[in-house]
């Protein structure tokens, strides 16, 4: 079994198809600084989004959990905080383990000591059992509607109604009291070569014993019934530590049971506290787009390639601005048969920002996110790439390419790992070259995406590209002062 | 009682000498037990006899059952010596079941050979003669009983408290079983069991049979039945086997690098004859291919001298001729396409010495190994092997030597085969070979010989430019100097 609130199926890993230089580009982390202020928080969170999903159902499987947080305000935190104590108990066993290996390695083992880790080893698997049965209490107490959170609850409650469970746990209570003074009883079984193969811990009840030393002498005035006789041995001191190993190994093969068994619970919660920060972290978007009296929506996917986005806000600039009135949200559509989209307009006009904020839109709404919008429609895209022009790199060993052969070195990897059914978003790109050849070389390159079914956006100066691009082949739009034409 | 058929008869008298494998380069190759078979040539009917056990392993299933035989006799010795070593009871019970077990499936295994060559099957005739059918059919009665006594004894519960006991088994389940079975239950996977593998000690061993009195008294007893079985007896069949299965894998190895063997002819004239003759030393150096070349010695021409360019494969070729000698007199494969070779009854070589000449000069030690070797060689049918003999000197005085030693060899009608820098034994009455370069391609060594024809020429300049030591390059040297 494994928990796992992110994904439908195991926790299969999912390739990076946004990447954090994608992120980078569209300020998703400084909009989730504005969020978020814990950076570890942030850096899991923002790594979902890094690697974007394209399963519908998946994102619905991710949609529906968070609705039932929002539902249940209080269960999120709980689990977080029953989490946190989980993840400590794992770290405390880990460091048992390490003990009994390191003793192992050094042969420094002797009974006293391997059954001091069995205690410990025990109470880290009937803890870790326990753990279980608070998260299934804790959601059988939650009306829940996702069928994530429902699989999570009926998974404890497989284990922790068993009957082996209790079971389990009285085991683990046992060998949490075993002491000095307890019987050590042992079976011991030969190999076909005539070697201790194996010597294994057992009940006392199963050790029937005759002592002819304990018989009791003298005179009974009542006739007693006879006492049944087991046939046994005395084993008289050994020199060579025999028994004593033979205490260990049996003591050691207990406790590495019990450690095997409690990391395989461990490794079935091994995603649930990566996963509720994402959800923790979603939870407090969701109150900043709320505080600031921000609308938000779930989008509709649509399968025809057809965008229809109404009133889009830029996240960047609503969670940077300390007055939401301050951003313009825009519109934002594009036709089925659109290959692309060029955007064209003045300096500090907005074309950046819309492009961002589609962007943003996109990686928001794949990674099971509402978009801060009044409606959304959208095709789920296979990856996003980008090209924002920078200033050159800097000056490092190796790097002799002027700023333009870098642009090309970038979309050159960037055409190499792009697959079918792609978004590339292209800001800028060929600007520092002579106006003609940049158009014409970025044609080829838009047309080369087109019939690779390829989409893209470009933000560009170079109108030139009017002229090369057929009005079937590309949307082309207008931005004046923040507002899309 | 019949005599124990053996698989090598090795005499044990004129051993060729070891410096004979080892300018050979054999050592290298094979193992020192198959080395001292090789230094024994073993005269033509014990060469027919392994010949015909080699070519009963050229089918890949035969070298199975033999190496399954083998593996069986290696247990047997074995188990022998963990019984020797074994000084608990429960423990020699144990050993002597195993030896048991080993010693009859090594006896079925070697009764497997009634349709080999000669060797084996008379071994194998001598495993399924009756009296040996009687001694297996009885020990196998013994081993099934000492291992049912034994399992009874192998399990028992121990319980360490102030004393410590030991009892029978009433079908105890683990912890690790009872925790096992509930974690499977709520769907967890419980691990592998560590197996403990240690030996018993005196005490355990005692307690166990104290509680097993009558089973350890009857296993005692059996023991004591088979005290006059010699279970040694055919254990020395293990050294025999690996020698015929590591000229096997000398074959398989060199069959990857496309060097073909045969099973060569016995000659009943002196002669050496054969067909692409290869050098297998070469597998040591992980060559990828070997150019082989033809030899033909006969009565008419015994003797001969190999001159040719540095690096040509003079000794390459002088090896080859030497190892395949040397196969074929121990009854082994040759690597060739084909061979007709006489039993002659020794191979001697003299190879350059890489030792300090303290007491003597190295001219003199070579003429002192030289005059031995005749002196060894005097009235025997032998192969002389000469590399480069006579090189420490100046080329008048070393020729004259060389012309002596020649002189020699053709008075007393030996084989052999001189290599040699000094170009005036084209002068000489003898076979002249000579390692060919394609004067076509920058004088590239073919690593052919052929019989000499026209002047002959070491072709030193090819290196000497190859270092830039040559006279056009030195002058450049110098200019930019």
């Amino acid at each position: 079994m494994t928990i796992c609130l992110l994904h439908r199926e195991s926790a299969a890993p999912a390739k990076k198809a946004a990447g954090e230089r994608t992120l980078y580009r569209f300020s998703l982390d400084r909009s989730f600084a504005y969020i978020c202020a814990d950076v570890k928080k942030r850096e899991s969170f923002l790594s979902v989004l890094a690697c974007l999903t394209d399963d519908r159902q998946e994102i619905r499987y991710r949609q529906e959990i968070l609705k039932d947080f929002q539902k249940n305000p209080s269960l999120l935190e709980q689990l977080i905080s029953l989490t946190d104590r989980f993840e400590a108990l794992k770290e405390s066993q880990k460091s048992a383990g390490r003990e009994e290996y390191r003793m192992q390695s050094e042969r420094t083992a002797s009974s006293l000591a391997s059954k001091n880790i069995l205690q410990l080893q025990a109470i880290s698997f009937k803890r870790a059992l326990l753990f279980v049965k608070a998260y299934s209490d804790l959601l059988s107490a939650c009306d829940l509607q996702s069928e994530g959170l429902l699989a999570f609850l009926e998974e404890c409650k497989l284990m922790a109604d068993s009957p082996a469970f209790e079971k389990l746990i009285v085991f683990c209570s046992k060998y949490e009291r075993f002491s000095q003074n307890d019987f050590w009883d042992f079976k011991i079984s030969l190999n076909e070569d005539g070697r201790l193969c194996a010597c294994e811990s057992i009940d006392h009840r199963f050790v029937r014993i005759s002592d002819p030393d304990q018989k009791k002498k003298g005179i009974s005035l009542f006739k007693r019934k006879e006492e049944e006789s087991f046939p046994c041995a005395r084993v008289y001191p050994d020199k060579d530590g025999l028994l004593e190993e033979l205490s260990v190994a049996a003591f050691s093969d207990l406790s590495r049971l019990f450690e095997s068994l409690s990391e395989q619970v461990f490794e079935a919660f091994a995603f649930l506290a990566e996963d509720l920060v994402f959800y923790d972290v979603a939870i407090a978007y969701l109150n900043a787009l709320q505080k600031k009296n921000i609308s938000f929506s779930y989008p509709r996917f649509t399968d025809s390639g057809e965008i229809s986005v109404s009133k889009l806000y830029d996240l960047h600039l609503l969670m940077s601005k300390p007055n939401p009135s301050e951003v313009v949200p825009n519109d934002f559509a594009l036709s089925e048969k659109a290959g692309g989209l060029l955007l064209f307009g003045g300096n500090g006009s907005g074309k950046t920002s819309y492009l961002r904020s589609i962007g943003t839109m996109q990686i928001l709404a794949q990674a099971g996110l509402p978009i801060p919008c009044e409606r959304a429609a959208l095709p789920l895209v296979s990856q996003i790439a980008t090209q924002f022009s920078e200033a050159e790199k800097e000056f490092c060993e190796g790097n002799d390419a002027g700023r333009f052969e870098q642009e090309v070195r970038e979309l050159a990897a960037m055409v190499e790992s792009l697959q079918e059914g792609a978004l590339v978003f292209l800001n800028e790109t060929f600007q520092s070259t002579a106006y003609e050849e940049g158009t014409e070389g970025l044609y080829h390159i838009l047309n080369y995406f087109s019939a690779q079914n390829i989409r893209w956006i470009l933000v560009s100066h170079l109108t030139q590209l009017e002229r090369y691009v057929q009005k079937n082949e590309a949307d082309i739009r207008y931005i004046k002062h923040f507002e899309v034409c | 009682m019949k005599t124990v058929p053996k698989l090598l008869h090795v005499k044990k008298d004129h051993p060729i000498p070891l410096d004979v494998i080892s300018d050979l380069q054999l050592d290298r190759l094979l193992s020192r037990e198959t080395l001292s078979v090789l230094q024994y040539p073993c005269g033509e009917s014990e060469i027919k006899r392994r010949l015909d056990v080699f070519a009963f392993l050229e089918k890949g299933e035969n070298i199975d059952r033999l190496k399954t035989a083998c593996s069986a006799l290696t247990d047997a010795e074995r188990s022998l010596y963990r019984l020797n070593e074994a000084d608990i009871p429960l423990n020699r019970y144990h050993c002597f079941a195993q030896l048991l077990a080993s010693y009859l499936t090594a006896c079925e295994k070697l009764t497997a050979f009634s349709d080999s060559g000669s060797l084996l099957k008379d071994i194998s005739d001598f495993y399924t003669s009756v009296e040996k059918q009687n001694l297996v059919s009885q020990l196998k009665k013994t081993e099934g009983r000492i291992n049912a006594l034994l399992e009874k004894m192998r399990v028992g519960l121990l319980s360490l408290s102030d004393k410590n006991w030991l009892t029978p088994d009433r079908e105890a389940v683990s912890e690790y079983d009872r925790i096992g079975a509930c974690a499977q239950e709520i769907g967890l996977t419980v691990p592998h069991k560590k197996e403990l593998k240690r030996r018993i000690n005196r005490a355990l061993s005692d307690a166990v049979c104290r509680l097993y009195e009558e089973e350890t008294a009857e296993i005692e007893a059996l023991i004591d039945r088979c005290a006059d079985v010699d279970f040694r007896e055919p254990l020395s069949y293990i050294g025999q086997i690996k020698f015929f299965l590591e000229i096997r894998t000398l074959v398989e190895k060199a069959e990857k690098i496309c060097a073909s063997h045969c099973l060569p002819t016995i000659s009943k004239e002196r002669r050496y004859a054969a067909k692409d003759l290869y050098d297998v030393s070469l597998l040591a150096k992980h060559c990828d291919a070997i150019v082989p070349n033809d030899a033909d010695f006969t009565e008419e021409e015994p003797f001969g001298f190999l001159i040719g360019a540095n690096g040509g494969g003079k000794t390459t070729y002088l090896r080859a001729v030497g190892i395949n000698l040397l196969l074929f007199l121990s009854g082994c494969p040759v690597f060739a396409k084909s061979a007709e070779i006489f039993p002659f009854d020794a191979v001697y070589t003299h190879f350059p010495k890489d030792e300090r000449f303290d007491s003597v000069g190295r001219l003199d030690e070579e003429k002192q190994r030289t005059d031995e070797m005749l002196e060894e060689a005097r009235g025997k049918n032998v192969f002389l092997l000469f590399n480069e003999t006579y090189s420490g000197t100046d080329e008048a005085k070393g020729f004259e030597l060389l012309k002596k030693a020649a002189e020699q060899i053709q008075q007393d009608g030996h084989f052999g085969l001189y290599v040699t820098h000094f170009h005036d034994v084209l002068s000489l009455d003898h076979p002249i070979l000579s390692a060919e370069v394609d004067l076509s391609d920058e004088n590239k060594r073919t690593f052919r010989i052929a019989k000499a024809k026209g002047k002959a020429s070491s072709y030193a300049l090819d290196i000497l430019k190859k270092y830039r030591l040559d006279k056009r390059s030195l002058a450049a040297r110098r200019e930019k100097a």
